[in-house]
């Protein structure tokens, strides 16, 4: 093929027919700065720190940081003229994109008010200045056109969901709100109490609402968490009576996941990586047990793709190992586990016997007596059995068990979704199975081990009531059914997806009600907050009757800053801020220290910086977002403030006013400076720090501008802190929690305790009724209810806290299972035949192997997170669309996919079918990806794809048209006919053209500047599929949550059917949820007439020890 | 050669390197200016292959991915930098000279992460022989010659010819392979006549 020189030289003469264009990437310009005159600007130097650069500027220079845009330095940097150096002022704030809560700076340009750009924030020592995708992409989201810039109603006249809409003003909605929430509490009746529910995703704060909502004295504060993470939570509950783990990555030898979450994913990952980094680096093993070759088991040292819901087997078999080899740690187990109450229980004993799993009653009650009966239980399971019932390799469990042997007390792991999450027993195949292995090997709470949340977490912001009038609301004294119902008495948190089942299911309301119990049968209000369960949920469909249903749910509104499928069936949506635009406190356990993080709204306190004041300093954040052209944008706390303030309890007779009252301005509503200041103060280090700092401010201040700062920084100077440095660490090196010292007063001869008979306040109790029993060495009193433990004497006499579990250690034996009705779970235990299986169905996975009966059946895994996707934030994001494209494929392993003739790309119908009710609820169709990244006889395909949105934009009588999730949603028809439901796409993602408007300027929304490339836009998002919707609902009989993973039969599409289709039956759908709740649950009352053991603390708003009673009728 | 001309051929590499095929650019492959500066390619079965838009993706564009994103990099910093990084930032070997020569390079269009990107730089070579024959007085075309040679000597020449034999060797398929030749070619000819 080579060319000679006369063929080239011929070319060359080539001078008619078609010539190439260029492209235009190359262009001219007059220079006007020329060598040797003087540089148009300057520009500031980060440091030199150890021979590289600093990676951000120095903190000093927060305030005044000059420099070029990324792309002026490719058009060759400050010698040119037409470059124009910024000034910027860096604002510390946290990001909202996932419940890890890194450090974010705002770059925002003095001039303009414009964020340039998002970066970390080098003082968060969760963080350390690193962000992923998500956090880098805040910017995108800021800016994004289809944002809401104003508050909207649904317009007078239409039905929810009819899609008319009209602009309205806060002060119109908050004073509507406000009424209907007023007429409610004015009743005062039980019912009352349990009417005005607020519906939140992830919280990403550390108690604000819940105050809101315990000022209300309402039990109707919900969460998302039992379809993300309830049940790997329960298994915590379970040892250690703690909400979740908290590893010591970076110091450990072995890093065991359970899926990918960890380290690419999930939860904390973007902190958690460079961790798990750091340790490898060390020479860390890595190992990911997951059905999916995630980015994680890619890199890992061992891949162990165990069938969905088996891990215990694993966990169990290599637990019997190492307790056969005498390999286990010994001294924890006797010191720290509760053994001695199992071998105490003559009556659980007999059940294990009974029951098969035990082979004979232990001979004596010691220590010794207990280890034979550990060899008893777990003798029988062999990697062997593991290897075959979990359908891996025995190799791999071997080598796992070389990595245990050689890692010692130094493994680490992470319970949150996986297993945890997609299982029936999913609380027993994640944490309490997991930790059994790792407890035994000593592994808890110690260097380079798991460890517990608790003392690495601080929750501060329901803590400013030292601010207001009234400091502290009252526990409330009623019982939400809707949250808690009777079945579920262990549920370690909310059946908040089955709300609209509930209030569907008259006769299940009806049979609690003829029990005397105060059943809702509508609610006067509801609320999601940064939550789209129309969506995200199971059986949306499901969501939208009840939504569409003005007799049940009366008033409707969502505080969010995106259109959504939920808002679509909304009365108000009112547009509250993202990640740099609103105020929260945020405390994660991501490391061994204690450290809190506080998100800001950037755009204000920029403006605050440049001298600015708002006119009402209670709605301060909502006049700096119009200011800098944001839109009509709030922020909750100033909005939760203002509605209850002004609008629900304007003059007090309510009791709810004093708890927002200003203690510094009587009479008017606490701000924000007012409320945290008095929150971040209740840390003694920050107190301290934060003192010093405000009078270096002082001292240091010069112009007027500055003088007014100091003056702010010495009347807050806790808020000033955290408002210049965004994130401060009280502890670090947080080890060993159970073994803090009880605090003594010597004088008093007194010692301070956690309430015992209902855990929750600190008691101060006579040190002389101290007692300890010498053989467990638990601390205990004697109290008119029985012996109660209160901590745990250890070997060098130190009076300890312990855990606190009931017995005071970590609980191997759960006592209170038995006494609630579930003995055989009261250990971690794994059913090991097909007896075994059928007796115990409850820990047995919906998915496993034993139902995939036909030869097109399989077990789908939807739950494993894409790092690039936010759950239902994503499509806002122009930047996280395009790295995503919205693509969904379906990953079936190479074979299956030969054997069942898909290949790669084809539509795939997958058709869903519960195994408890045998009902099919219906298909989705996806597309087909074949891969040997994914275990035989599994599929897995993220839920994180397939948004939806009826109609591109709606014109609600403003200059132009609002755009709907224009960025990531195809447009789809919805069809409805009995009980079943279709949705079909109909377009996919096209180009957009965005024009300022005369309203916000050139500059203001909808941002025409930063979304100029939008007519760039390569995806269509037509690849992804709503599966939530078909998806059966499984709740857990125990722990309540969602067992999202679905038995499906997969099919060629028909005629007609393509990718993104899906139909459902909600009949189906509704029957199972009724199946698995009457065929698989024990209901409450439980011993002494309770709704739901003592010790175990209802999250967000405390409850008074009679709501835990169940009336009788 | 004429500098109108060989403005020309670069403006067609240029093309070739900077995007995928489209259908204006198929047109030129088939016409005469394609058939003589890709002979074997013209004359091969290949040629076929251009039309229609899906088949002509799942063959040049795979093979373009292939040769330009994916396993052979286009960019100068990473051939001329010890730690074979993309310089994307300020010290860019070529920014620099296009702010020396009032020029400055669009990423956008190029789709490029750098100015350095071989079709940002043949749209340049390209410009400046339209220049150079446009210069009316022979002072001023003797100044862009210079110019012309600098680029050819500090940049292209330092790191093209490894590149482009990488993408003959690599190719998937005749089309790319042989305009690397050509490429080649065209730069030691015109290299050549400049040191004349």
């Amino acid at each position: 093929m080579t060319l000679n020189r006369r063929d080239f030289l011929k070319a060359a003469a080539v001078t008619s027919g078609a010539t190439a264009v260029a492209v235009g990437a190359v262009r001219s310009f007059i220079p006007e700065a020329r060598a040797g005159q003087p540089l148009p600007a300057t520009f500031d130097t980060v440091p030199v720190v150890d021979g590289n650069f600093a990676t951000y500027p120095p903190f000093e220079k927060w305030g005044g940081w000059r420099e070029l845009s990324g792309d002026d330095w490719k058009r060759g940097g400050i010698a040119r003229a037409d470059i124009k150096v910024h000034e910027h002022v860096l604002v510390p704030t946290i990001c909202n994109n996932c419940e890890a809560a890194c450090g974010l700076t705002a770059w925002v340009d003095k001039e303009t008010l414009v964020v340039r750009k998002f970066m970390g924030n080098p003082l968060h020592t969760g963080s350390l200045g690193r962000n992923c995708a998500k956090g880098y992409a805040v910017q995108s989201q800021m800016y994004d056109p289809d944002r809401i810039p104003f508050p909207l109603k649904r317009a007078p006249g239409s039905k929810r969901g009819d899609g008319k809409w009209v602009r309205t003003t806060w002060d119109e909605a908050l004073a509507t709100i406000g009424a209907k929430m007023r007429q409610t509490l004015q009743r005062g009746d039980e019912a009352s109490k349990k009417a005005i529910m607020h519906h939140v995703g992830r919280p990403n704060e550390s108690g604000f609402t819940p105050r809101v909502w315990a000022s209300l004295g309402q039990d109707c504060q919900s969460s998302h968490t039992n379809i993300c993470s309830a049940g790997a939570r329960m298994s915590s509950l379970l040892w250690v009576n703690d909400d979740r783990s908290a590893p010591d990555w970076q110091n450990s030898r072995l890093i065991f996941l359970q899926s990918s979450h960890a380290a690419d994913a999930g939860h904390y990952f973007q902190q958690s990586a460079g961790q798990i980094a750091k340790a490898r680096q060390k020479g860390a093993k890595l190992v990911v047990m997951d059905p999916r070759l995630s980015n994680s088991a890619g890199i890992a040292d061992l891949w162990i793709p165990a069938w969905p819901g088996t891990e215990s087997a694993i966990y169990l078999a290599l637990a019997a190992r190492l307790l056969k080899e005498k390999r286990y740690d010994r001294d924890f187990v006797r010191e720290w586990w509760n053994w001695h109450d199992l071998m105490d229980d003559a009556d659980e004993l007999k059940v294990l016997l009974d029951r098969g799993l035990l082979k004979a009653l232990p001979k004596g009650n010691t220590f010794e007596d207990f280890e034979a009966l550990l060899l008893d239980l777990y003798g029988d399971y062999t990697l062997e059995w593991a290897a075959e019932e979990a359908r891996v390799p025995v190799a791999k469990l071997e080598k796992l068990y070389e990595y245990l042997l050689f890692a010692g007390n130094r493994i680490t792991s992470f319970f949150w979704r996986a297993s945890g999450s997609g299982n029936r027993g999913g609380w027993m195949s994640s944490g309490r199975t997991g930790i059994f292995l790792l407890a035994l090997t000593g592994n808890f709470n110690g260097v380079g081990a798991l460890g517990q949340e608790e003392g690495r977490m601080i929750a501060l912001a329901g803590k400013g009531g030292g601010a207001c009038a009234a400091e502290k609301p009252p526990k409330v004294d009623v019982w939400n059914d809707l949250s808690y119902p009777p079945e579920w008495p262990l549920a370690s948190y909310e059946l908040s997806y089955l709300l609209p089942h509930l209030l569907s299911d008259t006769a299940w309301q009806e049979k609690w009600r003829s029990k005397g119990l105060t059943v809702p049968q509508k609610l006067s209000v509801w609320i999601p907050r940064q939550y789209n369960p129309v969506w995200i949920n199971p059986d949306g469909f499901r969501w939208i009757e009840v939504l569409r249903d003005e007799a049940k749910l009366e008033l409707t509104f969502n505080p969010s800053p995106t259109w959504s499928e939920t808002n679509w069936f909304m009365d108000y949506i009112l547009p509250v801020g993202l990640s740099g635009e609103r105020h929260d406190q945020h405390s994660e356990p991501t490391n061994t220290e204690a450290w809190i993080g506080f998100r800001q709204p950037v755009l204000r306190v920029a403006l605050e910086k440049s001298g600015w004041e708002p006119k009402d300093p209670a709605r301060a954040t909502l006049e700096a977002h119009v200011k800098a052209g944001l839109g009509e944008v709030w922020e909750e706390n100033e909005l939760w403030v203002n509605l209850l303030f002004h609008h629900v309890d304007p003059d007090g007779s309510l009791g709810v006013r004093r708890f927002w009252e200003s203690r510094e301005n009587p009479g008017k509503p606490v701000t924000i400076a007012e409320y945290y200041d008095a929150a971040f103060g209740t840390l003694p280090g920050l107190k301290a720090a934060a003192l010093e700092a405000a009078k270096q401010k002082a001292a240091n201040a010069k112009t007027a501008l500055e003088q007014k700062h100091a003056a702010h920084a010495l009347k807050y100077p806790n808020y000033d802190l955290l408002r210049d440095r965004g994130a401060w660490t009280e502890r670090v090196d947080v080890y060993a929690q159970h073994e803090e010292e009880l605090h003594v007063d010597h004088e008093k001869k007194s010692v301070r305790v956690k309430e015992p008979q209902f855990f929750g306040a600190m008691v101060e109790v006579p040190l002389a009724t101290l007692k300890t029993d010498e053989r467990t060495r638990q601390l205990y009193l004697d109290t008119s209810e029985g012996r109660q433990n209160v901590g745990v004497k250890l070997a060098d006499g130190t009076l300890a806290s312990g855990f606190t579990t009931p017995s005071r250690k970590m609980e191997f034996y759960a006592r209170w299972f038995k006494d609630w009705g579930w003995a055989e779970y009261a250990i971690p235990i794994y059913p090991r035949t097909q007896a075994q299986r059928d007796a115990m169905v409850h820990v047995v996975s919906q998915v496993h192997h034993q139902y995939m009966t036909e030869p097109n059946a399989f077990a789908l895994n939807p739950i494993f997170r894409l790092p690039y996707n936010i759950h239902t934030r994503s499509v806002n994001s122009k930047w996280l669309m395009e790295i995503s494209q919205n693509h969904n494929p379906v990953w079936i392993n190479t074979k299956d996919a030969e054997r069942l003739g898909f290949k790669r790309g084809q539509p795939v119908k997958v058709r869903v079918v519960d195994t408890m009710s045998k009902l099919e609820s219906g298909f989705f169709v996806a597309m087909a990806m074949p891969t040997e990244g994914v275990a035989p006889g599994t599929l897995a395909c993220s839920h994180h794809a397939g948004r939806w949105r009826v109609v591109k934009s709606v014109d609600v009588g403003f200059e132009k048209p609002l755009g709907i999730m224009g960025l990531g949603a195809p447009v789809a028809a919805l069809k409805e006919e009995g009980t079943r439901r279709a949705l079909t796409n109909v377009e996919g993602i096209s180009k957009l053209k965005v024009t300022p408007t005369q309203e916000f300027g050139p500059r203001g929304w909808p941002f025409a500047d930063f979304n100029k490339d939008l007519d760039n836009i390569s995806w269509d998002g037509l690849s992804g599929v709503w599966q939530n919707s078909v998806h059966h609902p499984h709740p857990d009989p125990i722990s309540g949550m969602h067992c999202w993973h679905q038995k499906v039969l997969l099919e060629a599409p028909g005629p007609g059917e393509k990718i993104g289709d899906l139909q459902v039956d909600i009949a189906a759908t509704f029957k199972t949820y009724q199946v698995w709740r009457d065929d698989l649950t024990r209901p409450a009352p439980g011993p002494n007439g309770l709704r739901r053991p003592e010790h175990l603390k209802r999250p967000w708003v405390p409850l008074t020890r009679a709501a835990y009673k169940m009336p009788t009728s | 050669m004429e500098p109108r001309a060989r403005a020309r051929l670069y403006t067609f590499f240029s093309r070739l390197f900077v995007r995928e095929l489209d259908d204006a650019f198929v047109e030129v492959l088939r016409g005469e200016l394609g058939a003589a500066l890709l002979p074997t390619f013209s004359a091969s079965a290949e040629l076929d292959l251009l039309s229609p838009a899906a088949r002509r993706q799942a063959t040049f564009d795979v093979d373009f991915a292939h040769l330009t994103m994916v396993n052979v990099v286009p960019y100068e910093s990473f051939y001329r930098r010890d730690d074979a990084m993309i310089e994307s930032g300020g010290a860019n070997p070529l920014a620099t000279f296009l702010t020396k020569y009032g020029f400055e390079a669009d990423l956008a269009a190029a789709r490029s992460l750098s100015p350095d990107h071989l079709g940002i730089e043949l749209e340049l070579m390209a410009v400046l022989c339209a220049r150079e024959a446009d210069a009316d007085a022979p002072a001023l075309a003797a100044q862009v010659r210079r110019v012309e040679l600098e680029l050819l000597s500090e940049h292209l020449l330092s790191w093209a010819p490894v590149y482009l034999l990488a993408v003959r060797r690599n190719a998937r398929t005749g089309l790319y392979a042989e305009a690397a030749d050509a490429l080649l070619h065209l730069l030691h000819q015109h290299h050549e006549a400049l040191a004349e």
